[in-house]
Parts: C-alpha cells; sequence; structure tokens
C-alpha cells in the first residue's frame, strides 16, 4: 500500500536506540556456562490434563532449572500412524507475556505439521513453572524489569535464557534434537525466540518470528509505549527514578536482555513478521531488531494489523519450516 | 423468561420443509502450502440458492481419516487459517471450514414486521449453508465420524448444522461449543446490554419498536433460528463451554440451551472469560472428541 511506503522507508533505515553492552557476549558466555554446569534432573510423564490417542502422544515434561525451580513443557508428539516411521523435526514454540504456553489443541496445529512440539511455561508466569524469586528489588512491575536493582545477572529473562539452555540440554539428552530445533515465538515468545537462536546457535535451525517483545527498550521509553506490555519500566521510573537519573543505567542493564542486542547474534534463518498498527511493541523496536539480524531473513508487513493473531503469517510459517521438512 | 417462542413442533415442522441439502456441486484444488502428512485443498461448493462459497480442506495424507471435523468460526472474523486447522489432523482427523457469506451480523436483517416469516430472515441462510457444508464434510470423507466444533456464532451454527444433519440421517458423531450464538432474544436481552448480533435486536427495537410493543412476533420469528431452537431434537453428545462473563451469550440463555439439550455429555463453566477463546475448553474438547474418533 502506498500510503504507508514512506512510513516503512524510514523504519527500514532504524539502526535502534537502547545501548548494546560491550561486554555482551562475554556476559552471556559466562551465563550459559553457568546453565551448562547445572545437573540435569527431569521426567516425563503421561499429560495429566488431557489424554494421548493412537496418533498423537501428549506429555508432560517436568525439569529442574536454575536455583532448583520445577519447570514445565508440553510435549506433543505426532505418533507413526499419523506421521509415518522416522526421526520427528522438532518446534520449540515460545509464549506471549504474561501467559503460558497455549492449548494442547491449539500446540496441536505444530503437531499436524508432522513435528514434535516442545512449549515451555515461562516461571512464575501464566502457566505451571515455578519461579523460586529471590530477584533484587521490586517484584511487583512486572518481568521486564524483575532484578533491575542488582546485577544484570539478576535480571528475570536472564534466569529464563539461562533455563531454556537447561531445556535444550534434557531435549538433547531425551534425543528429541536431532539436527536443530525450528523456533515460533510471537511477542514474549519472539524476543524469547531470538535470544534462543543467539545463544543456542548449534541447536536452532530456524526461527519464525512475530512481533517480538523485549526489544529496543530504550526506544519504548522515549515513545511512551511503556504501558502495555512494557508497563513495568513506567511503574519502575514512577516509584524508583522519579527524576530519571537512573534511566541511562537502567537502559544499560536491560540492554543485556535486549532482543535488540541478541539480533546480531542470531546467524540462522529468520521470518519475521511486524503489523504496523502495533501499538504494545513498537514497530520501530521491531524494525530495529530485524535490521540487526545477522543470517539470511525475510520480514513480512502486514500494515492493517496490531498486536493480534496474524493468520497470514502463520500460514506463510507452514512453508518456512515445511522447506527442509520436506513437503 | 422467554415470551412468545414458536413450539418445539413448530420448529421443526419448519425446518422439514426447509431442509438443507449437501451442496449440488463441489470442487477441489491444491492449495499453496502442502506438507508431508497434510493434503490441503481449497474447496469451492454451491449452496441450493447457487451462491457460491469457498472453503478450506485438510486431510491426512499418510492415513486415512479416522474423523471429519467441521470447524465453524465466531463473528468479527473470517475462516481460520491453514496452521490453526492443521490443529485436527494429529487427531487423526480431516477439516472442513468455510467462508460465510456476506451477512451484516445483523439478526433481524430480513424481518418483516406485517407478515413475519423465519424464512426471510437472512441468518436462516447461515444456517442452511452450515448444514450444507457440515453434509458435504460427510461426503468428502464418508464412513467416518463426522465432529463438529464451534465458537460463539461458528457454535449457534453448528449446533444447528448437527440437529439438521439429523434429521436428514446424517448425524455428528459429537459436538464440541463454546458460547453458542444466539441466544433466545428475550432472554438475552432481559440479561443486559448485549454485544455482537444480538445487539440488532436493540438497534431494532429502538428504531421499529420504541415501545417494545411488537417484540413478541420479533421474538416469535427469530425462536426459529436461534441454538435453542435445536437443541431438543439434537441426539448426539455435546460438550458445551460457557464464559459467565460472555455479553454476546449471555450465560442465561446459554443455560436455556444447556437444559434443552438433549445429550449434554459435559458443561463446562469459565466465571472470569468473556466472548474469547479459552485455552481451557481446547483442552477438554481435546480429549472430549478421542472417544468418538474411529482410530
Amino acid at each position: 500500500m502506498e500510503c504507508f511506503e514512506a512510513r516503512i522507508h524510514e523504519l527500514e533505515r532504524y539502526r535502534g536506540t537502547n545501548p548494546v553492552p560491550a561486554d555482551f557476549d562475554e556476559f552471556w558466555q559466562g551465563r550459559m556456562a553457568e546453565a551448562e554446569a547445572e545437573e540435569l534432573s527431569f521426567e516425563l510423564l503421561p499429560a495429566s490434563e488431557v489424554t494421548s490417542c493412537p496418533t498423537v502422544q501428549v506429555r508432560d515434561l517436568w525439569f529442574q532449572g536454575m536455583g532448583g525451580a520445577r519447570l514445565y513443557a508440553k510435549v506433543l508428539e505426532p505418533t507413526p500412524r499419523f506421521a509415518g516411521e522416522g526421526p520427528l523435526p522438532l518446534l520449540l514454540r515460545f509464549h506471549g507475556y504474561p501467559g503460558r504456553t497455549r492449548s494442547w489443541l491449539e500446540n496441536a496445529s505444530w503437531a499436524g505439521l508432522g513435528m514434535r512440539v516442545v512449549t515451555m511455561d515461562n516461571p512464575g508466569q501464566g502457566g505451571r513453572s515455578e519461579d523460586v524469586g529471590g530477584f533484587p528489588g521490586t517484584t511487583v512491575s512486572g518481568h521486564v524489569i524483575l532484578g533491575l536493582e542488582g546485577e544484570p545477572k539478576d535480571l528475570y529473562y536472564v534466569r529464563l535464557h539461562q533455563d531454556i539452555r537447561i531445556l535444550i540440554r534434557v531435549l538433547g539428552e531425551l534425543g528429541f534434537l536431532g539436527e536443530g530445533a525450528y523456533i515460533y515465538g510471537d511477542s514474549q515468545g519472539g524476543g524469547v525466540g531470538l535470544a534462543t537462536a543467539a545463544l543456542n546457535p548449534d541447536a536452532v535451525k530456524k526461527a519464525a518470528i512475530l512481533y517480538p517483545f523485549l526489544s529496543d527498550f530504550e526506544k519504548v521509553f522515549e515513545l511512551g509505549a511503556d504501558n502495555i506490555a512494557y508497563e513495568g519500566m513506567r511503574y519502575w521510573s514512577r516509584w524508583f527514578d522519579a527524576e530519571g537519573a537512573g534511566a541511562e543505567e537502567a537502559f544499560r542493564k536491560l540492554g543485556y536482555i535486549d532482543s535488540l542486542s541478541f539480533a546480531s547474534r542470531v546467524a540462522c534463518p529468520v521470518l519475521f513478521g511486524t503489523g504496523l498498527s502495533d501499538i504494545v511493541c513498537p514497530p520501530e523496536t521491531q524494525y530495529a531488531v530485524y535490521n540487526a539480524l545477522g543470517g539470511p531473513k525475510r520480514h513480512l508487513i502486514y500494515p492493517c494489523f496490531g498486536h493480534e493473531e496474524i493468520q497470514a503469517f502463520d500460514d506463510e510459517t507452514i512453508r518456512f519450516l515445511q522447506e527442509e521438512v520436506g513437503a | 423468561m422467554s415470551t412468545g417462542r414458536a413450539s418445539s413442533e413448530e420448529i421443526r415442522a419448519f425446518w422439514a420443509d426447509e431442509l438443507p441439502k449437501a451442496p449440488a456441486s463441489f470442487t477441489l484444488g491444491e492449495a499453496p502450502c502442502q506438507t508431508r502428512v497434510g493434503r490441503y485443498e481449497e474447496v469451492s461448493f454451491v449452496a441450493d440458492d447457487g451462491q457460491k462459497l469457498e472453503g478450506r480442506f485438510i486431510a491426512p495424507r499418510l492415513m486415512k481419516p479416522a474423523g471429519v471435523v467441521l470447524e465453524l468460526h465466531d463473528v468479527g472474523r473470517g475462516m481460520r487459517g491453514w496452521l490453526h486447522l492443521s490443529r485436527w489432523l494429529p487427531l487423526g482427523c480431516a477439516v472442513l471450514s468455510f467462508e460465510r457469506r456476506s451477512w451484516r451480523e445483523d439478526l433481524t436483517e430480513g424481518y418483516e414486521h406485517a407478515s413475519p416469516d423465519p424464512a426471510d430472515l437472512a441468518f436462516v441462510r447461515q444456517i442452511k449453508d452450515a448444514t450444507s457444508a457440515f453434509l458435504l464434510a460427510q461426503e468428502l470423507i464418508p464412513d467416518v465420524p463426522a465432529l463438529i466444533f464451534g465458537e460463539g456464532l461458528g457454535a449457534g451454527l453448528g449446533l444447528a448444522a448437527g440437529a439438521l444433519g439429523e434429521l436428514q440421517g446424517s448425524a455428528p458423531a459429537a459436538l464440541a461449543l463454546l458460547n453458542p450464538v444466539p441466544g433466545d432474544a428475550a432472554c438475552v436481552l432481559s440479561s443486559g446490554t448485549p454485544e455482537g448480533p444480538s445487539a440488532s435486536i436493540v438497534a431494532w427495537a429502538r428504531g421499529a419498536d420504541p415501545e417494545g410493543e411488537g417484540g413478541d412476533a420479533l421474538f416469535r420469528t427469530l425462536s426459529y433460528a436461534d441454538a435453542e431452537a435445536f437443541a431438543p431434537w439434537l441426539a448426539a453428545p455435546v460438550l458445551l463451554g460457557t464464559s459467565l462473563l460472555d455479553t454476546y451469550a449471555p450465560p442465561a440463555a446459554q443455560d436455556r440451551i444447556a437444559s434443552s439439550l438433549g445429550n449434554l455429555v459435559c458443561r463446562k463453566t469459565y466465571p472470569r472469560w468473556a466472548h474469547e477463546r479459552v485455552n481451557a475448553f481446547e483442552d477438554t474438547a481435546f480429549s472430549f472428541f478421542q472417544p468418538y474418533i474411529a482410530f
């Protein structure tokens, strides 16, 4: 649509505002080493919420995360009767904020593509994964700023990415990883998915990312978009930094969990979707992330869509994921 | 509370005369996306008034389907996408969905107050199309259980399609229905200010009957086409989900549907959910359908 061209042209030139920490790579090498040092403990059980049937097996994966947290993931596996014999490609699905893994029926869509699906509940959000807490500072203002009063390693999302590394190790032990996983993530799941791809390059083949959250925090603040998903930033500023003296330091710390910082480290192919009417995760922040992506990439733009289900993107994802699975 | 509903016998006699049939013709064409395990096709079929309707059809590629699902979507949106519909494949089922013909989402569209006849209602046409689609699903995948899944308006249409299928020997094996729309008009109005298609009744009353003297005739006519009309003669097992904050399908109207159903196997209520998709309902439906699928 011609009426959007000028805006898109401007967005395509935008490279982000939030600073990328100088020691970003060193920081994350340390965090991943900590996650690698954790002893693995897990169990795969019949699903407690739904029943398996001859064409799909559904199971609960419980595993121990950082700090001894008891973490949960749904596992759906099409059986040979439906999907034929042979190894199943793995799809890791990451969910939005502040929710949980979606229903078994919804996740069955991915199993319907012939894939094994693993989707984890983020600790302390709407699902079954335990948050063992201990984050310095306020806990009332949401997960974006949880731990901001401490060191960057104390941030909620740092621990989450360590938990995901542990999950990937568990999936390797279970023999699910194969030649690498595919990722699908929207909103928070998009930000988390990008970080997962960046931090686990040998484990991720491709990523389909829709309107990622956790992106370009300083730009979010500048735009005044810290009032829906990013509302924790506004609470923290109003209550703990009323005059804004601490903002620069806050953005420096948030840079360690910013999708913008991870983006250039993502080497796998990425299919990326943006709704130009998005008021939850501003398009500027999404473009900054996309523009920084390091590997092969494709950006699908939906001018009249906001932060909502975008069927056209989901349908395009089928082709994107199938290219290597084989039709 | 309900005033002026047609009797169950009157409603059934009306629909026996207006019984929708399977489409006279249909075509299947390969969809742009295909997978190793699923065969994706675009379907066109012709309704009995000549209107061409478009849909999506997916079937397992490596196994004979153990069932076929008709999925019916809610108001305010179009037909669900390919990825969404793929959810039925790992349950061993093929799936059919279709784009509804253009409709203003106005339940009073076509109503003639001077000589009310339910056959004139535009919504009756929507019910006929849904029933035709249900019969088509059974033609596309014959000799397997046919299931119906619907949300909101899709649930109301699904209930109707299932009952009308039964009337002509093509009964569904089971139905999973969330927040069916529309309910009994008088009940919906007395439950508060409705949203969605039922809001059209309020709009009609404000324009054509501001003092509320003509409502009974309208309510009686609408009663031939609401979800409650079909509940008594639907013998197939039903999972019914109700959001207690729903203003499109007020719980009181859904309670009437529930108490009218001939075979309500499972009723779930969600105290703090509104007219929206409900994770917990989808989880229940996932297990609910399994005993009825011919694995």
